[in-house]
């Protein structure tokens, strides 16, 4: 396996005596990355001190390789990554290309290749003649493109995207997941996608983080951790379905309808012929079938209720032993 | 060969250079698009711009006059022709050339130097009062401190577009006035025996930048909105003003040194080399009320934009 | 049972602007999603439904009243607009009790009620701090417990999960399913579409201000005939399938695409999709081809919305 593209180990952020990140350790390898959490989480915090806006509290970070504590590294650091930030940014009296090729010029490109990697992005993200007039005559739509474009104009390894769907239409969020998919597959860059909308993390990502009241409750690929141990298929059939319910009862399969047409029905090692030939002698026809998973809904709620159980129990154990400290100073 | 190009994303193939100045992107890309105010641009320049203009012009006819009088008496070959003509011209070359003896364009200059600094202030609060507060207004902090800077870098970058517009307004009139001055005095004798008045003219405009552009970033920094940092401005300059002329003659004559137009009046003579009796401040006091100025802005600022960069 | 909604050759413009364009159309009630892109006119026809703004032309009734400035109907509807604009000093419960004591409740009514609407969003424990010390979340919940306060026989909701997270997205969902199942007509924008269908098969779509398609899901997309319908399945051998597949009149296409790792699906395009699916049961029952995923690509809300808005 290839260099982790984040290493943390024991990270740790103090507000006063407010704990916005518990200790965190993680190694995350290069690819699309989704992390997860609910509001306050923690997901900001973890942002800036990435990027080394923020100082940590206490231990450590990689990024690509830096160390964000340290001048001449965060600096090095910041030309690894590319950042959308999550609420509406510009630079005030510019036009869409002169605010990529002034970004890219900070960012070390010398004035000629910064405007041609400005119209090299802008052409990606598909922001056509809107670059060349005024951003406050930007859309939605445009504004999140150019916040992409921004990010990818030095072409870092990493990019930390924030809700970079937010607030755009149908089509719009089809167009920009195409793109966030495209770079972390076809491009080959790692990507942190922060994202309240788990199906669009589901689409661009294969592995996640999830986040909350400062502490790691999971991290995995998601295929691993949306994988069901137990065979169920959804099926959906057209015709008699009574017939074949018999079916499969009189087969000795055993299964629950869902449905006036579906049902979930428990495999034997994989035999998904036998089902078909089931409901061809009942007379009916599989208009649906599909391997039952759990979703990245069910995984992100359940690794959110073992956090708060597990927080519970450590109180608990806290208190059981002041209390005994009590009882024996007493 | 036949080739195709159907990548829709090209890798950036060169390299990424750390710049030395980092603060020279912010400073150019923010220059370019304040020049876009071809409007405001023209509204606080052509003043100054005229000014200069007449202003040299009367330099360059002083200095004719003076050479012409001296090279002939004015009633050597009276009358021959005209003598009311001559008369005339006599004496408007008379009144031009009276008040332009070597010391008097000097102190033309200084005075002109001087006014100057009004337009320098209006300048700079025009291009400076929105650096902070339009970029945390549209968040444009979220992209600058993605990128390797340091707030430091930010800071000397917007710094210097702020006091490009100053300079601009302080520094080159003089300058064009001394050139024109130089060229048209006989045999550069304002060279030779005012030289001085070009240093000196330099580190006044340095100065009164300096402090006056830091004011409008203070003002900036800490409003809301681009408006607001303008009102901060002046209503300073005018709270400033009002409050040290009334602890100043109630309680302390050390009070007038609360007021900054004061000080920058006083600090502007002494270098220009002039100690002016009429002025309440006095140099000394000036010096230490400025600097105390400069550290508090600074101070604030830095703190503003540690809360720009981390809190956001 | 009447119409909730009724309305004849609405329209709405905002000077030469259109907002709305000559819709007519009738919705029976219960759950209704309303989708489409940026800038069709969502808005415009939720805020001429609460009565915010006047028709410029035609005519609008909801559940029987004329909407606009009817204050027999602010005792019958609940709205929950987009706009972020709340009493920023207020606390979240004093806003709640506000609306309701201006919507007529005696005070201790107005009490109970803000205060069961605002535990329904689980808000109890911060309502009665500030709105300005409100994540956008909450916020979000303060509006839509405004709404349904008054426990109103139709709920119009513009954007209700914009700034949730998967948390505050789920309870609301399960909060307009409730509201549904209990009798509630609930209508509600959104641009997330797998949500909408998650809730409701009923949808309103417009686009520049027309409306473009209305009613249950597979019906509407049944109705667009003219579009083939894509049907993917995977096999363990694919290619095999393939070649049998396409000698089938109702199949119009057949594409091998790239799964994971080696993987390979079949894409295909059929004209008649129960005569695909009756023959497909036959031939993989006989063939043994082990198929083992099956579905319609192009019955969801997101397909029906990729064809309909171009």
């Amino acid at each position: 396996m290839s260099e982790p593209i984040i290493v943390l180990e024991g990270l740790e952020k103090r507000y006063g005596s407010i704990r916005a990140l518990e200790g965190l350790s993680l190694a995350l390898p290069p690819g699309p990355i989704g992390l997860l959490g609910p509001n306050g989480a923690g997901k900001s915090t973890l942002i800036k001190l990435l990027l080394g806006q923020l100082e940590p509290s206490g231990g450590k970070a990689r990024i690509a390789g830096f160390d964000p504590t340290r001048r001449a590294e965060r600096l090095a650091l910041r030309r690894k990554v590319g950042y959308m930030p999550e609420s509406d940014c510009l630079i005030p009296r510019m036009n869409g290309v002169e605010l990529v090729t002034a970004l890219g010029q900070l960012t070390g490109l010398t004035p000629s290749d910064a405007i041609t990697r400005a119209h090299e992005v802008l052409d990606y993200v598909g922001l056509e003649e809107a670059r060349y007039r005024g951003l406050d005559e930007y859309s939605t739509g445009m504004k999140q493109r150019l916040k992409l474009a921004q990010a990818l104009v030095h072409d870092p390894e990493l990019l930390l995207l924030d809700e970079p769907t937010n607030g755009l239409d149908p089509k719009g969020r089809k167009h920009m997941l195409e793109l966030v998919h495209d770079l972390g597959h076809a491009q080959g860059k790692s990507i942190l996608l922060c994202s309240h909308l788990l199906p669009d993390v589901e689409r661009t990502c294969e592995r996640i983080v999830v986040l909350d009241k400062g502490k790691i409750r999971s991290a995995g690929s998601i295929e691993e951790l949306t994988r069901n141990e137990e065979s169920w298929v959804h099926t959906e059939i057209d015709g008699d379905v009574a017939a074949f319910r018999a079916a499969l009862g009189s087969a000795g399969l055993q299964f629950e309808p869902e449905g006036a047409w579906t049902q979930r029905v428990r495999l034997r090692a994989g035999d998904y012929d036998g089902l078909f030939e089931l409901a061809a002698r009942a007379g009916a026809a599989l208009t649906e079938l599909t391997s039952e998973r759990s979703s990245l809904e069910e995984v992100f709620l359940d690794a959110l209720e073992d956090g708060v159980e597990k927080d519970a129990a450590e109180k608990d154990a806290a208190e059981t032993v002041a209390a005994k400290t009590n009882a024996e100073q007493r | 060969m036949a080739e195709t190009h159907l990548e829709v994303y090209r890798r950036f193939e060169g390299t990424l250079h750390e710049h030395r100045l980092r603060a020279w992107p912010i400073w150019t890309t923010g220059l370019r698009t304040a020049l876009k105010q071809r409007r405001a641009l023209l509204l606080l320049y052509l003043p100054p711009v005229i000014a200069t203009v007449i202003f040299s012009f009367v330099v360059y006819l002083g200095f004719m006059a003076s050479e012409q009088l001296e090279r002939e008496s004015p009633f050597e070959g009276l009358g021959e022709g005209d003598i009311q003509e001559r008369l005339a011209s006599g004496v408007v070359m008379g009144v031009v050339s009276g008040g332009l003896k070597m010391l008097e364009v000097t102190r033309q200059i200084i005075e002109f130097n001087k006014a100057m600094g009004f337009f320098a202030l209006l300048a700079v609060a025009w291009f400076g009062s929105g650096l902070f507060c339009e970029d945390r207004k549209a968040g444009a902090h979220q992209l600058y401190f993605a990128r390797p800077i340091t707030r430091l870098d930010y800071f000397l970058g917007k710094f210097g577009v702020a006091a490009f517009f100053g300079l601009c307004a302080m520094l080159v009139p003089p300058l064009v006035i001394c050139l024109v001055a130089s060229i048209s005095s006989p045999e550069w004798a304002f060279l030779k025996e005012e030289w001085d008045v070009i240093p000196r003219a330099i580190a006044l405009a340095f100065l009164w930048t300096t402090v006056v552009t830091l004011l409008v970033l203070l003002a900036s920094s800490l409003a809301a909105r681009r408006s607001f940092a303008l009102i901060g401005v002046f209503g300073f300059f005018m709270l400033s003003g009002a409050m040290s002329q009334a602890l100043g003659h109630l309680v302390s004559r050390r009070f007038f040194a609360l007021s900054l137009g004061d000080d920058l009046n006083t600090l502007g003579s002494q270098i220009l080399g002039r100690s002016d009796a009429g002025l309440p401040v006095s140099p000394g006091e000036a010096w230490v009320a400025v600097s105390v100025f400069v550290a508090f802005a600074l101070v604030v600022i830095a703190a503003r934009l540690r809360r720009l960069e981390v809190v956001a | 049972m009447s119409a909730v909604l009724v309305a004849e050759q609405l329209g709405r413009y905002y000077g030469q602007v259109v907002g709305l364009n000559d819709l007519t159309t009738e919705i029976a009630g219960g759950v209704v999603g309303l989708v489409g892109p940026n800038g069709a006119g969502k808005s415009t026809l939720l805020r001429l439904i609460a009565g915010e703004i006047r028709p410029s032309r035609g005519s609008v009734r909801v559940l029987g009243h004329e909407p606009f400035a009817n204050r027999e109907l602010f005792r019958v509807l609940g709205f929950c607009p987009q706009q972020d604009a709340l009493y920023e000093d207020m606390t979240g419960f004093d806003i709640v009790r506000l609306l309701l004591r201006l919507g007529g409740f005696a005070p201790a009514e107005a009490k109970a009620r803000a205060e069961r609407a605002l535990e329904r969003l689980s808000l109890t424990a911060r309502m009665h701090d500030k709105v300005r010390t409100y994540s956008k979340g909450m916020r979000q919940r303060v509006r839509i417990a405004q709404a349904i306060a008054h426990d109103p026989r139709l709920l119009v909701l513009d954007e209700p999960m914009t700034g949730l997270d998967p948390l505050g997205r789920r309870e609301v969902l399960e909060l307009l399913r409730e509201l549904g199942s209990s009798g509630t007509h609930v209508l509600f924008s959104s641009h997330i579409l797998y949500e909408v269908e998650h809730l409701t098969a009923e949808i309103v779509l417009i686009h520049r201000g027309r409306l473009l398609a209305k009613g249950a899901l597979p019906e509407v997309r049944a109705l667009l005939s003219k579009h083939p319908r894509r049907v993917e399945l995977s096999a363990r051998r694919p290619r095999e399938l393939a070649r049998a597949l396409i000698e089938w009149p109702e199949v119009v296409s057949v594409r091998v695409q790239p799964g994971a790792g080696a993987e390979e699906h079949l894409a295909l395009e059929t004209r008649d999709v129960g005569a695909f699916y009756r023959r497909l049961t036959g031939l993989a029952a006989r063939e043994r081809f082990g198929i083992s995923s099956l579905c319609s690509a192009d019955a969801s809300l997101e397909a029906v919305f990729d064809y309909l808005v171009t």
